[in-house]
């Protein structure tokens, strides 16, 4: 959906037709199609485990139904948040964060919240609205001991799949139209925003004149602000709890979060470098700069000096 | 409802992207390797009964992953 709305598409279908549900369930099939075939693949694999003994009939159509209602529930989710967002690695962010929260961080909120509080009910709850219960309540040892959580998880999640594709049905005939004028309340905070901005463009038009590559990859970008999000909250950690790998339970997983967030801030800031790449290829200004003075050989170590420059500035 | 036109047009772009391909070959690949991991482990396994559970818990993790990274691949 928002690739439709980056190559301006999105319009042309309501040109047709189409209603906006019509776009949303068309959407919805296209995407589940190869899934859901693959799903049904998984169905004699899964009947060999019948075969080989161990496993009971309703178990093997349980994990079945599982897998095909968080398919259901996760493509819904996808493609609400895909609505909202126009830029591809934001709406990526954006539905892996959605997926996240609905298959790890509700159930484990949930859980976290049953201990402190010691009211058992919290964890059943959050593993009722996501998929990630139901998946843990359908093997026989948990099915047969509270049944009736298993099918509630079951419905709830399949009705937070549809109360998604309704919203999602609801928000696209607004979300495609280009923006009103901003509101009043707004002015104050765009225009310290074009101060900034302002005092942004002279630092690189002074680039410029030194370097087009390194000009080019100064251009306003929030992901590397947001990527110094990620050493605040490996230094809170690291001053909150005791790290240590050899350690009790609560100070490995200090270690192993530390670890996770580390990666993270290299996976970050390598994907937001080879993206400079990617994108300048796909608008045509990597051509254009080939087509300068400059060498191929300083290229590489231009981009790296933008990007280097670029990240430290903000 | 009328969205069959959408599903082919949607249909059609997925077949033509590059990485189609490659990501089927990867898969099969991988999965391939799996069952000949698994079939070299259930030596160890003793009663029959263990392996059938655990090779249902291992496709239950698959499918729920699959399923669940299915709108972002």
């Amino acid at each position: 959906m928002s690739q439709e709305r980056r190559e301006g598409t999105l319009g042309l279908l309501f040109l047709t037709d189409l209603q906006a549900h019509d776009v949303v369930f068309g959407k919805l099939a296209a995407k589940a199609i190869v899934p859901f075939f693959c799903g049904l693949s998984l169905l004699p694999a899964l009947a060999i485990c019948v075969v080989v003994g161990g496993v009971t009939g309703g178990e093997f159509w349980r994990v079945f139904f599982v897998t095909m209602n968080a398919l259901f529930c996760a493509l819904s989710a996808t493609i609400l948040t895909s609505i909202f967002c126009q830029r591809q690695r934001i709406a990526y962010g954006m539905a892996l964060f959605g997926l996240l929260t609905l298959t790890v961080i509700l159930p484990l909120g949930g859980n976290l919240l049953s201990i402190w509080t010691r009211i058992p009910v919290w964890g059943h709850l959050a593993g009722l609205l996501t998929p990630t219960g139901s998946y843990l309540l359908a093997f026989d040892k948990s099915y047969q001991m509270a049944p009736g959580w298993y099918w509630g998880s079951m419905i709830a999640s399949h009705f937070l799949g549809w109360m998604f594709l309704v919203l999602a049905c609801l928000v696209l005939p607004r979300q495609w139209k280009d923006k009103a004028v901003l509101p009043p309340r707004k002015i104050t905070r765009e225009r310290t925003l074009f101060a900034r901005v302002n005092k942004h463009k002279r630092l690189r038009d002074e680039l410029l004149a030194v370097n087009p590559v390194t000009w080019l990859g100064t251009r306003p970008n929030a992901s590397a602000t947001l990527i110094w999000s990620l050493p605040l909250a490996a230094l809170v950690l690291w001053l909150s709890t005791d790290i240590d790998p050899l350690g009790n339970w609560g100070s490995q997983a200090g270690f192993t979060a530390l670890a996770a967030v580390h990666a993270l801030f290299k996976i970050w800031l390598a994907a937001d470098a080879t993206h400079a790449f990617s994108a300048d290829r796909k608008t045509g200004a990597l051509e254009l700069l080939l087509g300068t003075r400059l060498s191929v050989r300083n290229f590489g170590g231009n981009f790296v000096e933008a990007e280097v420059f670029h990240t430290l500035r903000s | 409802m009328y969205f069959l036109p959408l599903v082919l047009r949607e249909l059609r772009v997925a077949t033509r992207r590059r990485l189609a391909f490659r990501v089927r070959t990867a898969v099969a690949v991988a999965t391939m390797c799996l069952s000949i991991w698994l079939l070299l482990v259930a030596d160890g396994w003793g009663v029959a009964t263990n392996l059938g559970h655990f090779v249902l818990e291992l496709l239950a993790v698959l499918g729920m992953a699959g399923s669940t990274l299915a709108g972002l691949l």
